[in-house]
């Protein structure tokens, strides 16, 4: 190509603008909140839903702004926003794959390049298979997945969270199933009903959704059961884990100023705190769980580590 | 599988609903947005409905339905206009178009090109909603049970057809598909996500994407050459715009053709992630090898224009289909659609039917009434339109530019892709001159990244065996009938020397 | 083949087997195949080579064509002339308009509108009638677009 040109100009011009500005004003234009997922996603979703509410709420002086920022399932935005001017105008809304991208190696880079702001709700993922499948209880589906190591197709989508949530969940019940890349849950459950795989795993937001196309959930990959998924058996009763949590975490690049963040982290809270809301994530399969600062940084620490203690199986090797 | 059909209730349910004030404004609202992005080059339909969903967070959701699905509509049918007056596909659906559209606007028949086009767009629009409102069920079931090996094959027959029609060279139009794949290369792996061929530039990490090549290859190489050619005004004196309503020998002409195309498009568009840009390339070359006149496509064939047009507006209704019977995108403008239905707490899918039957209702109609409203705008828009090849170039070309550079950095608020833009701008002129042909390119920077991630998904399933790519029935249709496309211009051609010295 | 054709098919053939080997190299960075057997480097590889293959016969063709010297006709000296210049000026005013956005030296509107109306006045050769509707057209695209894009649909322009 050769023509590439470096944003870095167009950020300068905006830095300048911005810190001789951010003082109690912060904010005076609208704030752009990079989705690294597709529009309409169910990552999208939670985080339009949310912002909706910021600015129904009015919590901010100006607006909050998704921006979808798609490619390569996440790592496009990635780089975006962490190469943004740390000026509290751009953040990035996102999830566990940004653990698992570094882990895999796409991105050079995992969540500490980021300062956390908050998160806001988690959701989990269901083990389902086929409706008329021979097995009529997860412990059947493992006996089978052992008595065929490496033969049973699981519909994945490889190097993200549901892979990692796959590894999670194999590793602790002992089995190992054949990763056949598939995509996403629209292409998962196409796979599962047309029979070219034999299971796989749904978030719950897209369980709610095909739970009547002829699929049959066999375990909730979490310690207890929950009323959105209804009555399917956790791994943790079963002594299998508690599974993965995929939470919605909303960050900074580095080096933004605290004030900034502070009040970003506020208006989220207030949002959450909303009874609505809370009301239509669930809807959505969306725990309406919140955290910020130190006990943020905490949680998403810890996970990197377990992300990149499975990052040789999430590489397949 | 417990899969339902829109039916009877639903039909007469969605007649009911949209006969009211409000459906009826987004309906005509949303048909003259889409038709107006769709002709304008460097816009997309895609792009229409991305920008305008967060807006329909706040509306009534059948309202949202109905202005959506009409954008859709409106886009795929819009693209028309530029391909054939500018030789610009105002959507990646109508490349195909450009092929005789064009052609037959420069010799003086742009109406009559335009409005074939159109009259195609409408049949292929109301054949895909009728396909909605019965076939639903039985074409799903079909569809679901394609699994990876068939998708690759299917994709390779798709390129394999579009190099055998688009040039004159066949040697050339494989070449341009093949580096059209090759384009699609760096960036993440389809398949396992793995960062490759970036020569580690950030730049390169969302690899070169569809709207920016595409937009640089057809609109920016376009301008460039019309400004070299800018003292050519060697246009047909007389624009004849007779014939822009088609007559009743049109029925019996090209009825058939019109149907057969728009059979392909509703088939194509209920496979998921493939939709109109593919159904058009599989019709073209249907109907191209089925012609009487195989010669004279890419020159002005009234045949070629019926088969794109007919077949991406069909492909519309087709792709809703997997998602109201299922709430599986038919395509990526599909899984918008389904975005806009979730973000208003309605689970797209067989439930829709118990839950929300209103909305079942909304897609109904405003696939059939946005089919309507396209026809009678667009054949209302042509005479003023087809003035657009008498503007000064001067006024034309420096608009397309900017709407080129706005569209695309809208798209993804990206620079690096107006650069790449620019850039493919450059490629594409050289590659007019070169007569390399542009169609195979785009194609095959669209289907390459869809073939290898099945190949390989199907290649995971199997732990490496190649050969459900032969013993499975569909697949080796697919390959069949690439292999016959292929070879029949050369039997073809064989036979008519043959004849000849007699 | 003209001259003209020969030179495009050279350069473009040129190109392609630049490009070409320039991804094959890269692709040699790429580890072994893990979950499937084919890995990440086995189809751009297998594309890299068929492309390559493919277009050194373009060069060879155009090569040996530019060497006999021209075998067409010369054209048409009926055509109008060509504009190369205008067309390379043209190109390099959409790559400073770009840059111009990009870098934030202007805002939207104006550097649109300043845009269209020097391209235009290139196009139209100074003729007034077309440089006053273009006048009026950059100002609604200029500023329209930057009401459209910013109020309507929430997005940053420069």
């Amino acid at each position: 190509m050769g023509i590439f040109v470096k944003l870095t100009t167009a950020a300068c011009v905006a830095a300048v603008t911005a810190t001789t500005a951010l003082a109690a004003d912060y904010p005076e234009r609208p704030v752009r909140v990079i989705v690294p997922y597709g529009a309409g996603g169910s990552s999208d979703i939670v985080v339009r839903t949310i912002v909706n509410k910021i600015n129904d709420l009015g919590v901010l002086d100006q607006p909050l702004a998704v921006v979808n920022i798609t490619g390569a399932g996440g790592p496009v935005g990635f780089f975006r926003a962490k190469d943004a001017e740390p000026d509290g105008y751009q953040i990035l809304a996102t999830h566990l794959g940004l653990l698992t991208s570094k882990a895999v190696g796409t991105t050079p880079f995992g969540a500490e390049a980021f300062e956390p702001i908050a998160q806001s709700g988690s959701t989990r993922f269901v083990f389902a298979v086929r409706e008329d499948a021979p097995y009529q209880s997860f412990d059947d589906f493992v006996a089978a997945a052992k008595a065929k190591p490496g033969e049973l197709p699981e519909a994945n989508s490889i190097g993200g969270a549901l892979h990692f949530a796959s590894v999670v969940l194999s590793d602790s019940a002992g089995y190992e199933p054949r990763i056949v890349q598939v995509g996403g849950g629209a292409e998962r459950i196409k796979s599962i009903l047309g029979g070219t795989t034999d299971h796989t795993l749904f978030t719950v937001a897209e369980y709610s959704n095909f739970k009547d196309s002829g699929i049959r959930a066999l375990a909730y990959l979490a310690p207890e059961r929950s009323d959105t998924v209804g009555d399917v058996p956790a791994t943790g009763e079963m002594g299998l884990g508690d599974g993965v949590s995929v939470d919605t975490w909303w960050l900074a690049p580095e080096g933004t100023p605290q004030e900034a963040i502070d009040t970003l982290a506020e208006a989220i809270r207030a949002a959450m705190e909303d009874p609505e809301l809370q009301e239509s994530l669930r809807a959505k399969g969306v725990d309406p769980t919140f955290a910020s600062g130190e006990e943020l940084a905490a949680h998403i620490a810890e996970l990197a580590d377990v992300a990149m203690a499975a990052g040789p199986a999430l590489k397949g090797e | 599988m417990n899969i339902q059909t829109p039916g009877v209730f639903e039909l007469l349910g969605g007649i009911a609903y949209i006969i009211s004030p409000w459906p009826l404004f987004y309906a005509t609202l949303g048909t003259f947005l889409g038709i107006t992005v769709g002709a304008i080059p460097g816009l997309t339909g895609s792009m229409l409905i991305a920008l305008t969903l967060p807006l329909t967070f706040h509306m009534d959701s059948g309202h949202a339905i109905v202005l959506l699905v009409s954008m859709y509509m409106g886009a795929v049918s819009g693209g028309l206009i530029s391909a054939t007056l500018l030789r610009m596909p105002g959507t990646p659906a109508s490349v195909m178009t450009t092929f005789d559209g064009h052609p037959m606007a420069r010799a003086g028949k742009p109406g009559r090109a335009l409005g074939l086009g159109i009259s195609a767009s409408f049949v292929g629009g109301l054949l895909g909603w009728v396909a909605l409102v019965v076939l639903a069920p039985p074409l799903t079931r079909i569809a679901v049970r394609f699994g990876p090996f068939e998708y690759f094959t299917m994709t390779v027959m798709a390129l394999v057809l579009i190099a055998s029609v688009s040039g004159k060279s066949l040697w050339k139009g494989i070449l341009a598909g093949l580096l059209g794949a090759l384009v699609a290369m760096p960036g993440i792996d389809p398949s396992i996500g793995q960062l490759r061929l970036t020569f580690d530039r950030p730049e390169l990490v969302a690899g070169f994407g569809v709207l920016p090549v595409l937009v640089g290859l057809f609109a920016v190489s376009q301008v460039i050459k019309d400004i070299l050619d800018i003292e050519d005004r060697g246009l047909a004196t007389e624009l004849s715009l007779t014939g822009l309503f088609p007559r009743l020998s049109d029925a019996a002409r090209h009825g058939w053709n019109a149907i057969r195309s728009s059979l392909i498009g509703i088939w194509i568009g209920i496979l998921p992630g493939i939709g109109p840009n593919i159904a058009s390339v599989v019709a073209y070359t249907t109907a191209r090898n089925f012609s009487k006149h195989p010669e004279a496509f890419g020159k002005g064939s009234e045949e070629g224009i019926v088969a794109a047009e007919a077949s991406n507006n069909a492909a519309v209704g087709g792709s809703l289909i997997p998602l109201v019977t299922l709430g599986i995108p038919g395509s990526v403008i599909d899984a918008l659609l389904i975005g806009a239905l979730v973000i208003h707490n309605i689970q797209p899918g067989p439930m829709m039917f118990v839950s929300n039957p209103e909305m079942v209702h909304a897609f109904v109609a405003a696939c059939l009434v946005s089919s309507i409203f396209m026809y009678a705008m667009m054949l209302a828009l042509v005479r003023p339109l087809s003035h657009l090849m008498r503007i000064p170039k001067a006024l034309v070309l420096p608009a397309v530019m900017v709407f080129c550079v706005t569209g695309v950095f809208a798209y993804d608020n990206s620079w690096d892709n107006v650069w790449i833009m620019l850039a493919f701008g450059v490629l594409g002129f050289l590659m007019e001159r070169a007569e390399i042909p542009l169609g195979p390119f785009v194609i095959g920077l669209i289907l390459a990244p869809i073939a290898e991630a099945q190949l390989r998904s199907g290649l995971m399933l199997t732990a490496g065996d190649f050969s459900p790519i032969l013993t499975r029935p569909a697949s080796l249709g697919f390959l069949l009938v690439a292999l016959a496309f292929l070879l029949w211009p050369l039997v073809r051609a064989r036979r008519a020397k043959h004849r000849a010295p007699r | 083949m003209t001259r003209a054709a020969a030179v495009a098919n050279l350069l473009f053939g040129l190109l392609v087997v630049a490009a070409g080997s320039a991804l094959l190299a890269d692709s040699a960075r790429l580890p072994p195949p893990r979950f499937d057997i084919l890995g990440s480097a086995a189809v751009p590889r297998a594309l890299c080579v068929l492309v390559i293959a493919m277009a050194l016969p373009l060069v060879v063709r155009a090569a040996l064509a530019l060497r006999r010297g021209p075998s067409a006709p010369p054209p048409d000296a009926a055509l109008p002339p060509r504009r190369p210049a205008l067309a390379v000026a043209a190109f390099a005013l959409a790559c400073l308009y770009v840059a111009v956005l990009q870098n934030g030296w202007l805002g939207y509107g104006l550097a649109t509108a300043a845009f269209l109306i020097v391209l235009t006045g290139f196009l139209a050769g100074g003729r007034p009638k077309p440089l006053a509707i273009g006048a009026l057209v950059a100002v609604v695209l200029g500023f329209g677009g930057d009401y459209l894009f910013t109020s309507v649909f929430l997005i940053d322009l420069p």
